[in-house]
């Protein structure tokens, strides 16, 4: 038994509805409140993503489903005009265009190039939503100041969309549903509730059955179904659809899934010639950097490491790793071909190289270099890290190092290289009070004796000591010593010790 | 030869060899240091300035290129170098050295640097090198010296102040500047000092 539903809920008939009011405001709604949803419907996306054959612009399409229900999905402009439409079955198209070129659906496909799209679209807008089916949704309220409206924002989308390759219809509305269902029908813009009213059931994403019912019904836009009383709309028709058009006008909160752009970059290309030579392997990099670039422009992001894999004609496979001290950035891209041909440079290549690929971690950007936040300039000593850089892709990691003090007796431990300089700091207690020679002699090395005395090129001359070292009891590592500054006939001044327990001399260090 | 103004000295912590040089050690130059065996009282002679260059944190870092021995914190430290400026780079060959002089000297980053060059006379492919050195010192107000033994003293170099440091004896340093941009030539004779 239908109750008579109130009327503040009864959906109002289009003229009820402010339509003189521009969208914006015709969503005074609480829950979609101030959102600005822009969509981008890519209808061609299944034949976009379809590997074109060489030099054929003749009539292509896109088929789906099983056997004698194949039927043609999309379809390019030259197959529709000589009469292939999506819903026609894949043998009747076949019968009408003999040379069509047909291609099965490929959902992979269409879903990578839409999570790429995704990352791309993320310079416009930090929400953006995934729709499967082929769209993409942007909330765009928040950077309607920075590309200055509205107009412009649709401008520089639909501009980039185009260089990107894909065919995309833009519709913007209120609410993500809204603005998705009219991109679809690609309606001409409008007053955003009248238009939703004027919108056939046919771009609704509902199954072709629903829809053949709904229109033999009468109801064959949204205001159609917007005048039937809600309850009697849900029986028929499904709570899900009832809840769809409410999520459209704003009714009812949507749920989204916002997309998280994956937080690692692979790139990965065949080289159009085996080769060993650097700087072909560099040439065929610099498209892969170049999309790196973009990415870290894109997403504001940085590189901290880069992974660059070689695959070898002879299947095997050399991996080498750029670690940068100071990530690069979107403006800093452009020195990651010259460290990589630094890396390179250094290395044998077994067999030449056929596939190159580039993985990096994304993380975020640090602020501008160049200036900092107040844009003052740059002081000397900030160019260190990539100096730093450019050494170790050469030199290797371990040969760029600072040093540091430790706290310890022993004189060939009272220091540690530390990886990172300036990063080690230095005890402030039990550093050594006596003199130390400025050069260490990795191991000490034994010294003769000439008539009793310790020589070394030559007798040596006891100047000052003995300071007598006794330490490392407690970690096997012990030592007892007595040392001393000697001197040599050639003015050298060495840093000499006797050993307590072996009466032997050595030279431990150099005075400088 | 280019004698483009000298943008700053740096003194020496010797007072005579400050009055030789004309001020202290100029940077914006290359400096060539032949010495008869690197890795000795070559570091002395370098000290103080490098002390004074690491103290100072706003001129930048130094760098150590190629050193022939392992320089010992504890008496780095004691001769008054900050060790948290001090960058150390170890080569494989000696071309490498100048290679990372190289670098260094076109990156700006570094107050001082003191390049090892090896034993060894460059090869001849290595001397445009040199001059290419020379004028990328020219660029920066980096304290640039490149130390080489003595027997490359009668090689063709575009180093702007070539110098020879002896030690005839073994609290002496002898110094001999041979070449000084327009400056006279001239030898001083200094104390080394062994703190007790």
């Amino acid at each position: 038994m239908p109750r008579p539903v109130p009327r503040p809920h009864l959906p109002g008939s289009p003229a009820l509805l402010p339509p003189e009011l521009p969208a914006r405001a015709a969503s005074a709604g609480p829950a979609p409140g101030s959102r600005l949803w822009l969509c981008l419907h890519l209808p061609e996306l299944s034949l976009e993503v379809q590997d074109p054959s060489p030099g054929k612009d003749g009539p292509r399409a896109v088929w789906a489903g099983e056997g004698r229900r194949a039927l043609i999905i999309t379809a390019n402009g030259p197959a529709r005009e000589l009469g292939v439409h999506p819903g026609l079955p894949l043998n009747g198209a076949l019968a009408r265009v003999p040379r069509l070129d047909i291609h099965p659906r490929r959902p992979d496909l269409e879903a990578a190039a839409l999570a790429r799209l995704a990352g791309w679209a993320g310079r416009f807008t930090p929400t953006v939503v995934i729709e499967p089916a082929g769209a993409l949704l942007l909330e765009v309220r928040g950077s309607l100041r920075l590309f200055n409206g509205l107009e412009a924002l649709r401008a520089a989308v639909a501009g980039e969309v185009a260089s990107l390759g894909h065919g995309a219809r833009l519709a913007s509305a209120p609410t993500a549903r809204g603005a998705l269902w009219l991109a679809r029908a690609a309606v001409p813009p409008a007053p955003f509730r009248r238009a939703l009213a004027a919108l056939p059931v046919e771009h609704l994403g509902w199954p072709d059955r629903v829809v053949r019912a709904l229109v033999q019904t009468g109801l064959s836009t949204v205001g159609d179904c917007l005048r039937l009383p809600r309850e009697g709309f849900a029986r028929r028709w499904g709570a899900g659809r009832l809840r769809e058009l409410d999520e459209a006008l704003g009714r009812s909160p949507e749920v989204f899934t916002v997309h998280v752009p994956a937080t690692r970059f692979t790139a990965s290309r065949e080289l159009p010639a085996e080769t060993r030579e650097v700087t072909r392997l560099i040439a065929g990099a610099t498209p892969l950097l170049a999309e790196l670039g973009a990415t870290l422009t894109a997403r504001q992001a940085a590189v901290g490491r880069l992974w660059c894999r070689l695959g070898m004609a002879d299947a095997t496979e050399t991996r080498l790793c750029l670690v940068l001290r100071q990530p690069a950035g979107p403006d800093a891209a452009g020195r990651l071909p010259g460290l990589l041909r630094l890396r390179l440079e250094g290395l044998a290549l077994s067999a030449p190289v056929t596939r190159l690929t580039l993985q990096a971690d994304l993380e975020p950007a640090a602020a501008p270099a160049g200036t900092d936040l107040l844009g003052a300039a740059l002081q000397p000593g900030d160019g260190l890290p990539a100096l730093l850089d450019r050494l170790r892709a050469r030199l290797g990691g371990p040969a760029v190092q600072g040093l540091a003090l430790r706290a310890e007796h022993r004189p060939e431990r009272a220091f540690c290289p530390v990886p990172e300089p300036g990063a080690g700091g230095s005890p402030a207690t039990g550093l050594p009070r006596r003199p130390r020679p400025v050069w260490l002699l990795p191991e000490p090395r034994g010294l003769a004796l000439v008539a009793g005395q310790p020589a070394w090129q030559g007798a040596l001359c006891l100047e000052a000591g003995p300071e007598r070292i006794e330490s490392g009891w407690w970690d096997g590592g012990d030592i007892r010593r007595d040392y001393y500054r000697a001197s040599n006939a050639r003015g050298a001044m060495l840093w000499i010790y006797q050993d307590l327990r072996t009466r032997r001399w050595y030279l431990h260090g150099v005075f400088g | 030869m280019s004698d483009a103004p000298v943008a700053s000295l740096i003194p020496t912590g010797f007072a005579a060899l400050d009055v030789l040089l004309g001020g202290g050690w100029p940077t914006g130059v290359l400096t060539e240091l032949l010495v008869p065996h690197p890795g000795g009282a070559e570091l002395g002679l370098l000290c103080p300035a490098l002390a004074r260059l690491s103290g100072d944190a706003a001129r930048g870092w130094v760098m150590l290129i190629a050193p022939p021995r392992l320089p010992y914190a504890p008496g780095l430290r004691g001769q008054g170098l900050v060790l948290e400026r001090l960058v150390l780079v170890k080569v494989r060959q000696a071309p490498e050295a100048l290679w990372a002089l190289d670098e260094t000297l076109r990156a700006g980053a570094c107050a001082g640097v003191i390049a090892w060059a090896g034993t060894a006379a460059l090869p001849r492919h290595a001397r445009p090198l040199l001059q290419r050195l020379h004028l990328l010192a020219g660029r920066q107000t980096c304290w640039a010296v490149l130390v080489r033994a003595a027997r490359c003293r009668p090689e063709r170099s575009p180093a702007r102040l070539r110098l020879e440091l002896r030690t005839p004896a073994p609290d002496r340093l002898q110094v001999e500047v041979f070449r000084n941009g327009w400056r006279g030539a001239g030898a001083v004779t200094l104390e080394r000092c062994f703190p007790e």
